[in-house]
């Protein structure tokens, strides 16, 4: 199996802890972590790779092309719910530049 | 907010967004960024995908499950390119409406069921590969 996840980076304090959840994205624990969690259920060969670098020029990506669709996109959300689109994903944007989320790919296969 | 709440609510505010998926504006966006149009609003891009399917040794005749895959991003762009079969899985009926009608439209192999991650209904073994993007947490 081959998937990703966007994780809370391991070891944050509380106080950046509490800035994810206001920031909306206290779903973020992942608890013991997919290594533990994938070797519990019989999974071997884990490999993770961190993809947060991609994560941070897609966010971006995502921002740039809404702004540049703005005309069309607000028409067909209403303004107030574009706004909160795009705030959303500059305050993902702000997590992941202030180092409190990584995006990872793991992989891992049964025997 | 309780689990059951935050899992009703999320699967709420997904069916609402993807009901405006198929929209001009939303997939020029979404080309621009991921470089496809099958209705993501994903941070998995083209070439991921392409990696994915090499990583998994997708091809004819492998069965592929793409957990959460919302309106079938990259589950049936998988199918497409490789000729594996894909069974699409999502909680929102408006994700998974989108994903089996593009199943029909693109005359790919692949599934469309209405299901949770953590409730599957598939025995154990059944598939190949198994994916998922930026579901589970």
């Amino acid at each position: 199996m081959s998937f990703s996840v966007i994780a809370a980076v391991d070891g944050l304090t509380d106080d950046q802890l509490d800035s994810l959840l206001i920031d909306g994205r206290g779903d973020l624990d992942a608890g013991p972590g997919y290594p533990t969690l994938l070797a519990d259920a019989g999974f071997i060969n884990t490999e993770i790779q961190d993809v947060t670098d991609e994560y941070e020029r897609v966010q971006a990506a995502w921002i740039r092309a809404w702004e540049t669709g703005s005309a069309e996109l607000v028409e067909l959300f209403g303004e107030e719910d574009f706004s909160e689109r795009q705030a959303r994903r500059h305050r993902a944007m702000r997590s992941i530049q202030e180092g409190l989320v990584v995006r990872y790919w793991i992989t891992a296969s049964k025997p | 907010m309780g689990a059951m709440t935050r899992d009703r609510t999320e699967r709420s505010d997904f069916n609402e967004r993807f009901k405006t998926t198929s929209h001009p504006a939303v997939r020029r966006a979404e080309i621009a960024v991921i470089g496809a149009d099958y209705g993501a609003t994903s941070y998995t891009t083209t070439a991921q995908a392409d990696q994915l399917a090499r990583t998994l040794a997708l091809g004819p005749g492998k069965l592929l499950l793409d957990i959460g895959s919302g309106t079938g991003w990259p589950g049936i762009y998988l199918a497409a390119t490789t000729g594996c079969h894909a069974t699409l899985t999502d909680p929102t009926d408006e994700g998974i409406g989108a994903a089996a009608q593009r199943i029909l439209d693109d005359g790919i192999s692949g599934t469309a069921v209405i299901a949770t991650g953590n409730s599957l209904p598939f025995r154990d073994d059944t598939f190949d590969a198994t994916t998922s993007g930026d579901v589970f947490c």
